[in-house]
């Protein structure tokens, strides 16, 4: 395989853009019309993802060792589409043609052997690590509603119970989809493991998001949904050692938050914790009824509701970290942050201006970087009040 | 399943993110900031109609370039066949044809558009209802609380020398909070409404989605031989 002429026809080829993930799926699903049902119907986030991953694979090409890792996750992954060996054939074949069509005249022998060699290598990686995956987690859990209830307008309180046990650690999130949909949304939990298994998901609608909007208005109790192993470990309580902590929330960033006040109270209680929970007005604290419970039952709790709209600034939120800096130095604590972008990227700000350092300030990766199309090859960690986009297969 | 960083491997530095071109559907969705009261910026509208033009522009042309591309192929192939009296491409004959492809290239795209529509509009009703409360919650207050300002100085006016602050406190709170549970009642019969009417328009429209659950009978969009 010459991994040099594989780069460069690749540079050849990523100059077309969008044309080329375009061409792929077309010639995809021409060639293999059953396969198309396996994908949402918008794609167009989906071609930003495979040309990425492309790039990123033919990039690292030469760097087996930084690869390998890279594509075991993604064959294990992959089993949640619904992704068998059979498909890997078909998919090298369209590759091919569509590369083979966007090199023109540079197309040659020799370059189709070194692609399908490339090819056949990623894919036996990819089908490998699906099958030794079988063995540790199912390819998507099936998760029954056994409670739902419409807090606000466009928050729902969903509670699920897998069909055999989802083992998560609370601040990660699992992958939701419904059937009918073929996208994933990523939520957190807004519980720590409980003894029946049940999760309890924080959902807010976003407008026109497929999976938010069926879970918050279109699903009911005994409804099933597909479910897909947790990921992220940037919201998780081992990052911070056995430190206090403060804990910043806002919207339905109080799921993640939640879940780990509930693991503080189950190791004990031996941290203090400060809890600054924030919504847009006094209706939108939609769990209000926990958060009273927890401050009244936790010594080592102290709450302080924030409300976003302040009419001084009505274009201006406030969010929680700005109590909490007026309120004290949190600077021996570590900081968990959850909530829009807009509010993890101010707050960090802030913190840091205020003296704090980075490695104690913990937040997940933000919408952009979780569904856009750098997913996975920049890393993928979760923030869940971002505008909803497909997460489909490659 | 290990949610390693990508970057991160044996401590390798993380990468830059890797450029993206720009695409339509990354024009359609692009979000501007919105520049602050003190800073001067563009009108919204004027943005969002350019953006949408951008948009649609690059899809013609995407669709003008992919079908020159498919026309150059097949000339191509049709000199190879003169020339040497074989088509070069025979190894790949048994794909579709570049023509097919962009004909479905062709319908995806403008499926995408209409979505991106939907979307969009979607969000525009959000943020104006979102406005609207907003303003009315506004509204409701400063009424309520002339209201209350007006009871406490027709009582200062009568009560004259028996003028109590405990009183006129009590009764501005009184007054206030009648004015604000009244506008709230309002408000809710008002949201009572338009959330019946919300009830039915999803109703109808999860009858009339293709693949809606009432279509599909129960049955999942996975192939058969994946269902469990």
């Amino acid at each position: 395989m010459d991994v040099a002429r594989l780069k460069q026809s690749w540079n050849l080829v990523a100059s077309h853009g969008d044309q080329v993930p375009l061409y792929f799926y077309s010639l995809l699903f021409l060639a293999n019309p059953d396969i198309r049902q396996m994908f949402p119907t918008n794609m167009a986030g989906q071609r930003d993802r495979l040309f990425t991953a492309l790039g990123h694979i033919v990039t690292n090409v030469d760097q087996v060792d930084r690869l390998v890792g890279f594509l075991q996750d993604l064959g294990a992954d992959h089993r949640k589409f619904a992704v068998a060996p059979e498909h890997y054939p078909a998919v090298g074949e369209a590759l091919l043609g569509t590369l083979a069509h966007f090199s023109g005249d540079e197309w040659s022998e020799e370059l189709a052997e070194d692609w399908a060699a490339a090819y056949g290598l990623v894919a036996q990686v990819m089908t490998e690590a699906a099958e030794a995956a079988e063995n540790i987690s199912p390819p998507w859990w099936v998760g029954e509603i056994v409670g739902h209830e419409r807090r606000t307008f466009d928050v729902a309180v969903v509670t699920l119970r897998p069909q055999y046990l989802l083992p998560f650690t609370p601040g990660q999130s699992i992958g939701v989809s419904h059937p009918t949909v073929r996208s994933w949304r990523y939520y957190s939990p807004a519980n720590a493991p409980r003894p029946d298994g049940t999760i309890e998901l924080h959902v807010r609608a976003a407008p026109g998001g497929t999976v938010s909007s069926r879970l918050v208005y279109g699903n009911r109790v005994g409804d099933q949904l597909h479910l897909a192993s947790p990921i992220g470990e940037r919201l998780t309580l081992a990052r911070a050692g056995d430190a206090d902590l403060l804990l910043l929330a806002a919207g339905t960033g109080w799921a993640p938050v939640r879940s780990l006040v509930e693991q503080v109270a189950a190791e004990g209680g031996r941290r203090r914790v400060a809890l600054y929970v924030g919504a847009r007005s006094q209706s939108e604290f939609y769990d209000g009824e926990t958060i009273a419970k927890y401050a009244a039952a936790y010594p080592w709790l102290t709450v302080t509701h924030v409300i976003g709209l302040d009419p001084r600034r009505p274009h201006e939120p406030v969010h929680p970290y700005e109590p909490a800096l007026a309120d004290g130095d949190w600077r021996d604590r570590h900081v968990y942050i959850c909530g829009s972008d807009e509010m993890v990227l101010a707050s960090r700000a802030a913190l840091v201006r205020a003296g704090h350092h980075p490695a104690q300030l913990h937040h997940e990766g933000l919408g952009k970087h979780w569904y856009g199309p750098t997913w996975r090859t920049a890393g993928h960690d979760a923030s869940h009040l971002t505008p909803e986009t497909a997460g489909g297969a490659l | 399943m290990s949610a390693t960083q990508i970057g991160s491997y044996d401590g390798v530095p993380v990468e830059p993110e890797p450029q993206v071109r720009l695409t339509a559907d990354r024009v359609r969705r692009w979000e501007f900031e919105s520049a602050s009261f003190a800073r001067r910026g563009y009108d919204h509208q004027d943005v969002d109609r350019f953006r949408m033009q951008v948009a649609d522009e690059l899809d013609v042309l995407a669709a003008q370039v992919g079908y020159l591309r498919g026309e150059n192929e097949r000339l191509t192939d049709q000199l190879e066949l003169h020339r040497h009296g074989v088509l070069p491409s025979t190894g790949r004959s048994k794909l579709p044809a570049a023509k097919e492809v962009n004909l479905l290239s062709a319908a995806q795209r403008e499926a995408e558009q209409i979505i991106a529509q939907a979307h969009e509009y979607a969000r525009r009703v959000a943020d104006y209802a979102r406005v609207q409360y907003e303003s009315y919650m506004q509204a409701a207050v400063e009424e309520a609380r002339q209201e209350a300002e007006r009871v406490v100085q027709d009582y200062r006016r009568t009560a004259g020398d028996t003028f109590d602050d405990g009183v006129a406190a009590r009764e501005a709170l009184r007054i206030y909070g009648e004015m604000m549970i009244s506008h709230m009642q309002a408000a809710a019969r008002h949201l009572d409404d338009g959330s019946e009417h919300l009830a039915r328009t999803m109703d109808r429209l999860t009858r009339e989605l293709p693949g809606g659950p009432q279509q599909s009978g129960g049955q999942t969009a996975l192939p058969g031989q994946y269902q469990r």
